[in-house]
């Protein structure tokens, strides 16, 4: 009895040990087996000309440690303008029950936001006007699960319009396309006019359908033998933005040497003489932070919407060509000169 | 009750090896964590002072880091407000002087310029012109009332309403040369871009930091969502403190309070003093304990490590300790199940010592005095003979395993059973049975009896019976001891049989064979044959050395006169044999051919010897009779060899006189050829009669003879020489006649061809004999050598043809006939036997 029970106390003595130091490896081996989660992000692009907001997302989401490939997975696509075929992304991106969507042009958000209807799927909007739709419900609070970059398009319409009369003060007729149904641009149009009216021009306003309209309003003014206009101003809107739009408007612009204040920074490069918008890629950037804190936990409807602040770019050799006026002091407040 | 007691006692026990460790354990562990604890708390305190330090350190840089944003726009516009000369410069240097301003600093969203009486002259704005006046509004009546003073302004904070961004006013005064108060130049500056600055404000690796009014507004934040709501931070203690306590500047501690993403931080705040802000810094407790936390890992690592090394200590201690008790124990547990063999090693100077001293000296004593019952039934088990005890009366009362092995039973089937079923006796019980034997001596030792198997079979065993007493003397039983005597009985048999057989073997033989001890010469045994040869019974002969049996004398043969193959067989001890003329029964003489041959011990050496003596007296009797014949046989061979030389020669003679009428020289010579060749037949029987031997003749004599013979005919008459060289070779009668012949006719021809006109020259005659039994024989002469063109096989001379003839055909030679010097033969041949 006495040996048996004296042989039972030493073999656990092993026992006792291996199992310490089975408790202490298996908690150090768990503090490091951590399963990292791949988020798969759904970019719904308007077009090409604004995708410095995905670059500008794409670069501040590895700053904040997502790699492509490695733990985020980009699914980029491009509705051209296309609303059926926006659509068709969308519902696509819920289909594939991405982590999160980033939408950019009003259009998109929109459209993003009602196929999300629903969905836990959260939507990120850039280069989006928030005015005359329901995209959000307030800035502090935009409630539902989306948020965003605001595009401040509306508040400063009046101030791109003083710019380029700044620059052409001769104007007296500023041309202006928009799509006809496009709610932001009426909101934009409603303050546009006032202070058109009290800087003595008159706004020529182009409401059309599709580029045919604009294409259709020019061609119109060639053939009268006066195009009637001093300077064209380009809104948030769709059609006039759309590349076949901006080709239509660059065109006679250029031919009858008529000012353009473009709309996105990226005009100035191809035809604008001046723009007066944030800068896309730090739209992009602004964005991604939004996307971290979602991915963190935050919901998305409870982040507030951001306001970015306006860059002025000028096309400096453009302006000179076209014998306009470029004051000092519009120089010293840019951003960035063209020359 | 005692059992139960026992039960108890067995169910409640503990090791004292246990009991030691455990004590071990608790006095170690004990200490261990005191020390520990003592340790950890206090290099908890010093953590915690140097977190403090460390927090105040980064807070005073963050703070840094937001005053010198605010001052460097207020630097800003005290640059502008030294430019803005109000009386001189016109409006649209002030333009261009704002619009600088405006280019150079993106934190200003519209800068202008007042006059003293609060007017606006002109302004730069990022806005369009129709929301430039909020500016002034915003502005509110302190702002000239510092101006006045000289003093630099800055507005609260307040919330843009389309971008909801929080936004200040700051204000520096324009001055003319007396310091009079002509204006101001104002800005308002949006603080988003004090964001990035804060955003960038690294607390540890995981702190944060922000800016807070002074009415606890949280004004710049990594997280800009909570900065755009305008959150209220008084919630949070640090906010609070700074709030409640204006003139509170820091509070250099490392409290762990709440914080802004309401988690568990260690927080500072430092106040800015100009603007009335404060930047508060947190820490995750996580990351400010880290140090800490390590350290207390690894403390606790030491620990567990201490605790395995004191846990091993500490059963090698105990273990040490109890050792000796527990083979003091053990042995204790052997002796009580009658085992008395364990004798304690322990060699220790106390008591435990002692006591293992003690313990030997009692099992010593034991072992002498004590003999266990487990002891004597293996003794009995472990047998190898049969034992059976009885009653005096013969009632069996144990058996070993060995007797029910042998007999079938098992134990219980004997015991209590009469010993008669076990022992076979003819007629039990009687007077003359071995149990009435018994009480009579009282013991009986080794007599052979009969023990019964269960099926009823006999086996013999060797049986030994004795009685057994009490202290008093009365008998108490009977212990009967057996062997199975089974195989040494079967092999006395054989060994019986395999006598007779040999004595049977012995006595068929017709030779007369005694085995002789070689110590002394004496017969130990003989067979009949021998027995009657020399008419002795065997009792007569045993004993009796072996020459005065056979030889009749008193000592033994002595080479080399008398040859003893006994003595030979004993030198050599191989098998000898000798002939001996053994004496026997009647003085008779036999002749006998004795062989011995040698017995041996198992180590070899010679004890013995067969001595066979086969009766050859009649064989020696027909060889003396044979040679007696062949002597009387030779005789008459000599003589007719003897008569045929005689004849031969008679007819040589013949010739001879018959040649002396003949004229013709050609005639003449064929005479005296043949006289030659009969002459050399003759020499033959002339040799063969004169020799030892009737068959061979010595080839030198005889050729020596041929040419003397020769030479007498030939030689005399011209100047011829001759050189005989012949070895002393013994030549069969076969091979000399053809050797004598070739010999003469070679000679012959030299004699008569090789040396014409009288010319001197010389015969060589060779004969050598090879170690393979070949005869070379050369004859040569340096005459003038036989015709080159003669063919010595195709030619009309009888003397060549007589040459090739018996060269080859009789003694299957080869001959080799050399011209190049004279004429030389070489004839070589094998003898044959």
């Amino acid at each position: 009895m006495v040996p048996n029970k004296q042989n039972r106390f030493r073999r656990q003595i092993p026992l006792v040990i291996l199992l310490i130091v089975v408790v202490f490896s298996s908690g150090c081996i768990s503090q490091t087996a951590q399963t990292q989660k791949v988020y798969h992000v759904g970019i719904l692009s308007n077009s090409i000309d604004l995708d410095d907001v995905a670059e500008g997302f794409k670069a501040k989401m590895t700053e904040f440690g997502y790699t492509e490939g490695k733990n985020i997975i980009y699914d980029m696509q491009s509705s051209n303008n296309d609303e059926a075929k926006m659509q068709e992304i969308a519902k696509k991106f819920v289909d594939d029950k991405v982590d999160l969507i980033l939408a950019y042009s009003t259009g998109n958000a929109l459209g993003a936001k009602a196929a999300t209807r629903g969905t836990d799927i959260p939507v990120v909007f850039a280069v989006s006007t928030i005015e005359g739709n329901d995209l959000i419900e307030n800035v502090r609070q935009p409630g539902g699960n989306i948020t965003g970059v605001r595009q401040p398009s509306v508040e400063l319409a009046a101030k791109r319009l003083e710019l380029l009369l700044e620059m052409a003060p001769q104007t007296k007729r500023v041309w202006l396309t928009y799509q006809s149904d496009f709610s932001p641009a009426l909101t934009t149009l409603e303050l546009l006019r006032p202070r058109a009216s009290s800087l003595g021009v008159t706004l020529v306003e182009v409401p059309v359908t599709n580029v045919s309209g604009i294409q259709a309003d020019l061609q119109a003014r060639a053939e009268s033998g006066d195009i009637g206009i001093d300077a064209i101003l380009i809104i948030g809107e769709p059609l006039g933005n759309s590349p076949t739009g901006w080709a239509v408007i660059n065109e006679s612009a250029a031919k009858y040497k008529v000012p353009i204040m473009g709309q996105t920074p990226s005009q100035v490069y191809r035809g604008a003489v001046l723009t007066y918008l944030p800068d896309n890629y730090k739209i992009g950037q602004l964005t991604a932070s939004m996307a971290d804190k979602i991915f963190k936990g935050t919901p998305a409807g409870t982040i507030m919407v951001v306001t970015p602040k306006a860059d002025l770019r000028i096309n400096y050799k453009l302006a000179k060509e076209l014998g306009l006026n470029v004051s000092e002091g519009m120089l010293n407040m840019a951003d960035e000169i063209i020359r | 009750m005692s059992v139960q007691t026992e039960v108890k006692k067995e169910t409640n026990f503990r090791s004292i090896a246990v009991t030691l460790t455990i004590a071990f354990l608790a006095l170690s562990m004990t200490i261990l964590l005191i020390s520990s604890g003592l340790q950890a708390y206090f290099s908890f305190q010093d953590r915690q002072n140097i977190i403090a330090e460390q927090q105040y350190f980064i807070a005073r840089e963050a703070a840094s880091q937001v005053t010198d944003f605010i001052t460097e726009k207020t630097d800003t516009l005290k640059t502008v407000s030294r430019l803005s000369d109000l009386t001189a410069s016109n409006k649209e240097e002030q333009k261009l002087l704002l619009s600088k301003i405006l280019g150079i600093e993106p934190a200003f969203r519209q800068v202008a310029i007042l006059n003293a009486q609060g007017q606006e002259l002109e302004i730069a704005s990022r806005l369009s012109t129709l929301e430039s006046g909020h500016l002034i509004k915003r502005a509110g009546s302190d702002l000239f009332s510092q101006a006045s003073l000289g003093k630099t302004y800055i507005s609260p904070v307040y919330i843009n309403e389309v971008t909801s961004e929080p936004m200040i006013v700051m204000a520096v005064p324009v001055t003319d040369v007396f310091g009079d108060s002509k204006g101001v130049v104002m800005a308002e500056v949006n603080l988003k871009f004090m964001w990035d600055l804060v955003d960038k404000i690294r607390v540890g690796s995981s702190g944060t930091a922000y800016v807070v009014d002074r009415k606890g507004n949280l004004i710049a934040f990594s997280d800009i969502s909570l900065v755009l709501k305008g959150e209220n931070l008084m919630r949070l203690k640090e906010v609070n403190d700074f709030v409640r306590n204006p003139g509170l500047l820091t509070e250099k501690d490392a409290e762990i309070t709440r914080g802004i993403k309401d988690t568990q931080v260690v927080s500072n705040f430092i106040s800015l003093g100009t603007p009335d802000w404060a930047v508060i810094t947190e820490l995750p407790v996580s990351e400010a304990n880290e140090p800490i936390i390590q350290q207390f890992k690894i403390t606790l690592l030491i620990i567990i490590a201490n605790i395995i090394l004191v846990i091993l200590i500490s059963v090698y201690l105990s273990r040490r300790i109890t050792k000796p008790i527990m083979i003091l124990s053990n042995a204790a547990n052997e002796i009580g199940k009658g085992n008395f063999n364990p004798i304690i090693g322990v060699r220790l100077d106390d008591e435990i010592g002692q006591l293992a001293s003690v313990f030997n000296t009692m099992t010593r004593d034991l072992q002498k005095t004590t003999v266990s019952k487990d002891y004597v039934e293996n003794i009995f088990k472990s047998m190898f003979d049969m034992l059976v005890v009885a009653t005096p009366e013969g009632t069996i009362q144990t058996v070993n395993k060995a007797i029910c092995d042998l007999l079938g039973y098992r134990s219980e089937e004997l015991t209590g059973e009469s010993i008669d079923k076990l022992i076979y006796d003819e007629v039990p019980h009687s007077e003359t049975s071995y149990f009435n034997e018994l009480d009579k001596k009282g013991s009986i030792i080794n007599i052979e009896k009969q023990y019964l198997t269960k099926d009823g079979r006999k086996i013999p065993v060797l049986l030994s019976m004795s009685n057994m007493y009490d202290d008093k003397g009365n008998k108490i039983g009977v212990v009967c001891v057996a062997r199975d005597i089974t195989e040494r009985e079967r092999a006395e048999d054989l060994l019986n049989k395999l006598k007779e057989f040999a004595e049977t073997v012995l006595s068929s033989m017709k030779d007369a064979i005694s085995i002789i001890d070689v110590n002394n010469f004496r017969i130990i045994d003989a067979n009949s044959v021998f027995l009657k040869n020399y008419g002795m019974k065997k009792e007569e002969v045993i004993g009796k050395s072996c020459y005065e049996i056979t030889h009749k004398r008193a000592q033994p043969c002595i080479p080399p006169d008398d040859i003893c193959p006994l003595m030979d067989t004993l030198k050599s001890g191989e098998h000898s044999v000798a002939e001996h003329v053994h004496h026997l029964k009647d003085g008779e003489k036999r002749y006998v051919e004795v062989s011995t041959s040698p017995i041996t011990d198992e180590n070899g050496r010679i004890t013995k010897v067969i001595h066979v003596a086969h009766d050859i007296t009649e064989r020696k009797v027909a060889e003396v009779k044979i040679k007696a014949s062949l002597e009387e046989k030779e005789v008459l061979l000599r003589e007719i060899h003897h008569r045929v030389k005689n004849n031969m020669q008679i007819v040589a003679s013949l010739l001879n006189l018959q040649s002396q009428n003949i004229e013709d020289i050609k005639y003449k010579n064929l005479f005296i050829d043949s006289q030659t060749r009969i002459y050399s037949m003759a020499l033959i029987h002339e040799k063969l009669y004169q020799s030892d031997s009737l068959a061979q003749i010595n080839l030198k004599e005889y050729i020596d003879g041929i040419v003397s013979n020769l030479f007498e005919s030939y030689g005399q008459k011209i100047n011829i020489k001759l050189d005989i060289n012949v070895e002393n070779i013994l030549i069969n009668i076969d091979n000399a006649v053809p050797c004598g012949l070739i010999i003469n006719e070679l000679v012959t021809n030299s004699f008569k061809y090789a040396f014409p006109d009288g010319r001197p020259g010389i015969i060589k005659i060779s004969v050598k004999s090879n170690d393979n039994n070949t005869i070379q024989i050369s004859i040569s002469d340096n005459g003038i050598g036989i015709p080159k063109d003669l063919d010595i096989r195709n030619t009309k001379s009888l003397g060549l043809k007589l040459i090739t003839g018996f060269a080859e055909s009789q003694l299957h030679g080869e001959i080799i006939l050399n011209r190049d010097s004279g004429t030389e033969f070489q004839i070589n041949f094998r003898q044959t036997k």
